[in-house]
């Protein structure tokens, strides 16, 4: 097990164990990749690892599973309880004023190590803006001279550090560069183009590569007993992320597909009173999460349309949402110029990027996008900075 | 015991070890010599330059047993606690976790202490751009009159960010990105203590990849380290290959940059993607791929222009022949083209949420891109329809003159239509107008006639003429326009439905004018102006002058607008294709 | 796991170990108390991972067993039931206690959940008086640094060099030092550094003890990762903070060629009066020191206040004017033992000396101060 909790990465892995095995682990890590591929799970090995009671030393290059999985060491890092592997991640409340935003915070804290302990690879939702708690950080800078309570080394994984405020961020240089002896930084980032170069710069980055879609599809298989066409079908829409795979098991996620496909519909039937009903629907059926997944899904959908015009009936191979090829094929139908679908692609995409940084009013974001679809459905031109009409 | 990461290992304990800072160190040492030590030192520049590492130097300087000597001796107790942080009287704050006005209030009381050991009080403060305004203010104070121990060592990533009034109470230097040379100088320097052979490519490709900062190449340099290198004998040193950094790093194999090279000029676009998929699931890190491409294309471009192999550095003799047996598939301005694809993909994924996505649409620009003409050849078609045009033009304009000077049919003076000959196809609006201006001005104020809708009508496309002579862009968008009222001095042009663009444009206060200046000029009165939309309007190939080489030549024009050589030629010229 | 006891025996145990459950944790089992039955005794034990205490008692125990379960709760029960035997049982994670007229049961967490506590290794013991400790912590742990940006100042270096043993602290503006000879240090040559909230708690529990009449010896284990005090039914571990600690040594002049012995009571309440018009944030008194008289002055130039005492002292060397920070000054007179305390000097911006005039058999204290630079 171990390592092999990790699914593909194998260049991480070499990286890692090599390390582990020279005896030459430098004290900060920069793991960063896109969501859902394996990050926080192989940051838990890597603690697991550094800290077994029972510790293979690995003999040969190779794909080592350095613990044992089986100490008290290595189920306490599995159950997140470990006094010496700390885990600081972003959470909504993170600097709560009331007592009713502590105990917001303290719910947030738990789902969040529910969600993981569970899953490794679940990414964990919340409905509001999160943050990396700045009092986490700093009481681990402070704790983290202290030597170790009952581990060898202490470790501190902090996830999703471009969720952390730049004061945050500039203050844990010291740390990463000079921390005490026995000790290791882990950050992870979906996002490293939003870190601070100075931060990237002191840790040894460790890139994450999305992860090829029949292995997602043979751990859906073997993990989660999902049926062969089902299974294959999510391993490909999820696109390299075995996290966003594993959301298809909870069912939502189908469902706010649908609503994607029927907005795209709705847009381009150009009846302005119907999009509004339709957009009221969605945004009172679904949270900004959800809202932030639909747009994924129609940049996935825009994709299929465009590579279908440029290939056109060739196979279905390449379609990411190959079970809606009629779709696909009517959209194109609709669209006709492959430079009317890239400005619809890159129009979700910078609302979806407006939606997630900024703090956009989603029903306008959602108009906004549907009327500027249909316009370019029509082969009227949409204006680029459409989202910036949508800004608070 | 933890691995002391190489960065650290070999931090530069003496002035003369800091790579690339000469300018730096020689000032440092030389005002140490001279006595001349400054309260305050700003040390600005990017990450990875040495900024902590010559502030702790010079703490060292300052504090040596032997001090302030500019060879610290790195062997007494003063130096080696600085050397590891645990200095007494050198304090290192790092400013962004200590930048309020308390935290700089406790600075200013804790100042006046004397040194305990040492002969200065050293104050090294990092990223001190962090510090609040009033912060910054409340050090001022200190900085105006510091005590004669205290010594203050700012460094920042981004001094822009700190006031004037600091800043200038600060000797400041200025810290560079380290050059590759002086990079890959150190690390085959490093490589050697750490039992290392580290191949020239590798070394290369590490040191633009560290991009300036010795501590990422340091820190690539033990990725590398940990990810292979075995040595083949215990005591043989162990090698770091280009392989061996491009598996590492997930960097694209050469062959596969020629294998989509191949599908692009094929246009085979099933081949190229499933070429891109192999590589994105053997988990290629998609940025530097988009990077090797680039270079890729640029080898192709220079291996085509260029009879002087020799410019094509970083390549072994089989792929320049390769390059330019390749380059034979694609006209220069095809891989211009590519060029910017690519070069406009690279600034788009920086913010977009699935790189992969925004790689396979440029993959499929880069696939259905129609191979062009050569650029002489577009000049030359240009060429031959701008002597048609000429003809066209010398009628109407003939026509133009006949009407407004009320005289007999008489063809315009040879000037005007003698220029555009010599200009070979690029006019400069310019000199045009000004010809115009000279020729229009000593008219005769037109008696006033009655126009009527169909007069206008009719001699729309004498105005249309005279728009193309000034600015093309604009008669093609108002071209398909068409005049359907003429009341009250307003004329109303409709334009079919989906031309709201064209209607737009038209509307801008520069083209309406030039419109106007255009009907002036053929009245000898003014109209205002009024577009519309006409959505049951489908077509709008309505005028009767739309003869074959018009329809020709706007779709070469419009083609070569596309062209990213010509767009750069008409930017540099500021002209217009006609 | 099964037992009884009677109340007050259980309860003055749980209250004992209650000093270290944490308030707010981000780890739930932290708020626990390990609950843990072997052979005859029964162990009780928080921590808060900086500190941890462990208490055990002897008991009736009829099956073997371990749990945790919510600390305070489990003390508040407790402390409200009658004086009686009480019957504890544990199944399931689930702790049942059984009285004369109901039962209480809680729920717990599998005590292989909780955090690995250290244990004691006897072998290693050292033993040392109580009050002999309790000393040396309070006169070095006031000059404990707070800067959080040298974090091995954070904490008291204790070292052990054969025959005696010095503790250590200093902020960079001042140092405390004690050194005690002690002939049952089994030869122990250690360098840790202890954060003070142990050393606190510590003096704390020795003082209550202490109340109970005869001196105890305390056993004194130096760990890799924490230091370990056995105080017979119960134990205190503390981690420790990465070294190392600056060397020291060399910050102790050895050329203070001028002396001013001057009566301490006398120093402090003039000390005490001429600090309230000093500055508030530096605290700063001028000292001068003049033949046989030192004159101690303030000034508050945001309350336009001044002050100025002469007092009586023994001083003949040259005349000096040396600025210190009034706190710092009265802190070190509050640990000086006699009535007599003794300045060393050198010059206006060099370390001064302190110490008292008496001398306590094998111990040696001293004090350090950084002068501040007096406003040219």
């Amino acid at each position: 097990m171990s390592f092999a909790n990790v699914l593909n990465q194998e260049i991480p892995k070499k990286i890692l164990s090599g390390a582990l095995k020279k005896d030459m682990l430098p004290s900060a890590y920069l793991f960063y990749g896109g969501v859902g591929t394996g990050k926080w799970a192989l940051a838990l090995e890597v603690a697991k690892a550094i800290n077994c009671e029972n510790l293979q030393i690995p003999s040969k290059a190779g794909n080592e599973n350095p613990a044992c999985d089986q100490c008290l060491s290595c189920r306490k890092i599995e159950k997140l309880i470990h006094p010496d592997v700390k885990m600081i991640f972003p959470i909504p409340f993170a600097s709560p004023k009331t007592q009713a935003e502590r105990d917001k915070k303290q719910e947030a804290i738990e789902k969040f190590k529910k969600d993981k302990i569970q899953e490794p690879y679940t990414i964990v939702k919340f409905d509001k803006n999160v943050n990396i708690p700045v009092d986490e950080i700093r009481e681990m800078q402070s704790k983290l001279y202290l030597k170790p309570f009952e581990g060898k080394r202490k470790v501190v994984i902090i996830t999703e550090v471009e969720n952390m405020h730049p004061s945050s961020a500039n203050s844990l240089l010291k740390t990463l560069e000079e921390p005490p002896k026995d000790s290791h930084l882990i950050l992870t980032s979906t996002d490293i183009n939003r870190l601070l170069p100075t931060v990237v710069s002191r840790c040894q980055q460790i890139r994450f590569a999305k992860i090829p879609s029949f292995l997602i599809e043979k751990r859906l298989k073997e993990r989660y007993q999902i049926p062969e066409e089902k299974a294959s079908f999510y391993a490909k829409i999820s696109n390299g992320s075995l996290g966003k795979a594993l959301d298809f098991l909870q069912g939502e996620k189908e469902n706010i597909r649908q609503d994607a496909i029927l907005l795209i519909q709705t847009s381009i039937e150009s009846n302005t009173g119907k999009i509004i009903d339709q957009v009221e629907k969605l945004q009172n059926r679904w949270d900004k999460n959800s809202i932030l997944e639909m747009f994924e899904f129609l940049i996935s959908l825009f994709r299929d349309v465009y590579l279908s015009l440029e290939t056109f009936k060739t196979d279905k191979e390449q379609l990411l949402n190959y079970d809606i090829a009629s779709e696909v094929v009517k959209l194109s139908e609709r669209f006709k110029r492959q430079n009317k679908v890239e400005e619809a692609l890159e129009l979700v995409d910078r609302i979806r990027t407006d939606c997630k940084t900024k703090n956009v009013n989603l029903k306008l974001a959602l108009l906004t996008l549907c009327l500027k679809l249909r316009d370019l459905s029509q082969n009227k031109p949409a204006h680029m900075n459409a989202s910036a009409s949508v800004m608070l | 015991m933890t691995y002391l990461v190489m960065a650290r290992k070999y931090r530069p304990q003496r002035f003369e070890e800091v790579v690339g800072q000469s300018h730096v160190t020689i000032t440092l040492v030389n005002a140490i010599k001279a006595n001349r030590i400054s309260h305050a030192y700003l040390f600005a520049g990017p990450k990875g330059t040495g900024k902590t590492t010559v502030a702790r130097i010079l703490a060292k300087a300052l504090n040596c047993k032997d001090g302030p000597t500019p060879e610290p001796c790195n062997q007494c107790d003063a130096c080696n606690e600085i050397a590891i942080g645990r200095s007494l009287d050198v304090v290192e704050i790092d400013g962004a976790s200590n930048n309020s006005v308390d935290d700089v209030r406790a600075l200013r009381e804790n100042i006046r202490y004397v040194p305990i050991k040492g002969k200065y009080k050293i104050y090294i403060i990092d990223e001190v751009h962090m510090l609040s305004d009033s912060a910054f203010n409340a050090l001022l104070k200190t900085l105006e009159e510091p005590p004669a121990h205290a010594i203050f060592i700012f460094a920042t990533t981004e001094p822009h960010q700190i006031p004037q009034t600091v800043l200038s109470r600060c000797q400041r230097f200025d810290f560079r990105r380290i050059p590759t040379n002086d990079l890959v100088k150190t690390i085959q320097t490093i490589a050697q203590k750490e039992k290392l052979e580290i191949d020239q490519d590798a070394s290369y490709i590490l040191a633009r990849r560290a991009d300036g900062s010795l501590r990422d190449i340091l820190s690539l340099l033990d990725q590398v380290t940990a990810f292979g290198g075995e040595a083949e004998m215990p005591s043989s040193p162990r090698r770091v290959t280009k392989e061996l950094v491009a598996q590492t790093l997930g960097l694209v194999d050469q062959e596969k940059l020629f294998e989509i090279t191949d599908a692009i000029s094929q246009k085979d676009a099933s081949r190229g993607l499933s070429i891109l998929n192999q590589l994105i699931d053997s988990g290629i890190d998609l940025p530097e791929f988009v990077n090797s491409l680039l270079q890729h294309f640029r080898d192709l471009l220079v291996s085509k222009v260029s009879h002087d192999s020799k410019i094509l550095f970083d390549l072994s003799d089989t792929y320049i022949d390769r390059y330019k047996e390749k380059a034979k598939d694609f006209s220069e301005t095809d891989i211009l083209r590519m060029i910017k694809v690519v070069a406009d993909l690279n600034l788009s994924l920086k913010r977009a949420t699935d790189p992969r996505i925004f790689l396979e649409l440029a993959l499929m620009k880069l696939l259905k891109m129609e191979s062009t003409v050569s650029l002489e050849d577009v000049l030359n078609k240009l060429e031959q329809l701008q002597a048609c045009q000429r003809e066209d033009l010398n009628l109407s304009n003939s026509s133009i003159d006949s009407e407004s000077q009320n005289s007999s049919h008489k063809s315009l003076p040879p000037e005007d239509s003698a220029t555009p000959k010599e200009k070979r196809g690029f006019v400069s609006n310019a000199s045009d107008d000004e010809g115009r201006t000279k020729l229009n001005a000593p008219l005769e104020p037109a008696e006033k006639e009655k126009i009527s809708l169909q007069g206008l009508k009719d001699r729309w496309n004498e105005v249309l003429g005279k728009i193309k002579k000034t600015k093309l862009s604009l008669w093609s968008l108002i071209k398909d326009g068409e005049i359907v009222s003429w009341e009250d001095d307003i004329i109303t042009i409709e334009f079919h439905n989906g031309g709201a663009f064209h209607k737009k444009q038209a509307e801008r206060k520069e083209n309406l004018s030039l419109i106007q200046k255009a009907l002036e000029e053929i009245y000898s009165q003014s109209f205002k102006l009024k577009f519309e939309l006409n959505p049951e309007k489908t077509t709008s190939l309505g005028g009767q002058n739309n003869s074959t080489y018009h329809k020709d030549q706007l779709n070469l024009s419009e083609a070569a607008k596309k062209d990213p050589l010509i767009k750069t030629i008409m930017d540099t010229f500021e002209g217009e294709i006609i | 796991m099964k037992f009884s006891t009677p109340k007050n025996k259980i309860f003055s145990a749980v209250q004992n170990v209650l000093n270290v459950v944490p308030t707010r944790t981000t780890l739930p089992v932290l708020s626990n108390m390990l609950v843990e039955v072997t052979d005859s005794k029964l162990k009780l034990a928080a921590t808060d991972l900086d500190i941890s205490m462990i208490t055990t008692i002897p008991i009736s125990a009829t099956k073997k067993g371990s749990i945790t379960i919510p600390a305070r709760t489990f003390a508040e029960i407790l402390r409200e039931l009658p004086e009686s035997e009480i019957e504890i049982e544990v199944t399931e994670n689930r702790m049942e206690l059984k009285v004369e007229h109901g039962n209480y049961r809680l729920s717990g967490i599998p005590s292989d959940e909780f955090p690995k506590l250290p244990t004691a290794n006897l072998a290693k013991q050292i033993k040392i008086p109580g009050g002999e400790l309790a000393e040396m912590i309070q006169k070095t742990v006031v000059a404990v640094s707070t800067d959080e940006t040298r974090p091995a100042l954070n904490g008291v270096l204790w070292q052990t060099s054969g025959k005696s043993m010095q503790m250590v602290a200093t902020d960079g503006h001042r140092l405390a030092k004690i050194s005690q000879k002690n002939n049952k240090l089994k030869g122990l040559h250690d360098d840790i550094i202890i954060p003070p909230k142990a050393l606190n708690l510590l003096v704390k529990l020795l003082a209550d003890s202490a109340k109970g009449g005869e001196e105890k010896e305390i056993g004194v284990i130096f760990g890799e990762n924490n230091i370990i005090f056995n105080l017979d039914d119960s134990i205190i571990a503390s981690r420790i903070i990465e070294g190392p600690y600056p060397n020291f040594e060399q910050v102790i002049p050895k050329d203070n060629d001028k002396k001013l012995i001057v009566n301490k009571d006398l120093l402090t309440s003039t000390i005490r009066r001429v600090s309230i018009l000093a500055n508030t944030l530096t605290h700063q008194i001028k000292f001068s020191f003049k033949k046989d008289t030192l004159e101690l002055s303030s000034a508050n130039f945001d309350l336009g206040g001044e002050a100025k005492e002469s007092l009586v002292c023994d001083y003949t060397a040259e005349p000096m004017d040396i600025g210190y920070n009034a706190s710092y000054v009265m802190d070190v007179l509050k640990q000086i033992d006699g009535d007599e305390v003794i300045f060393e000097l050198g010059t206006p911006v060099s370390a001064a000396m302190i110490y008292s005039s008496e001398k306590k058999e094998g111990q040696e204290c001293l004090y350090l101060l950084m002068p501040l630079r007096l406003a040219e």
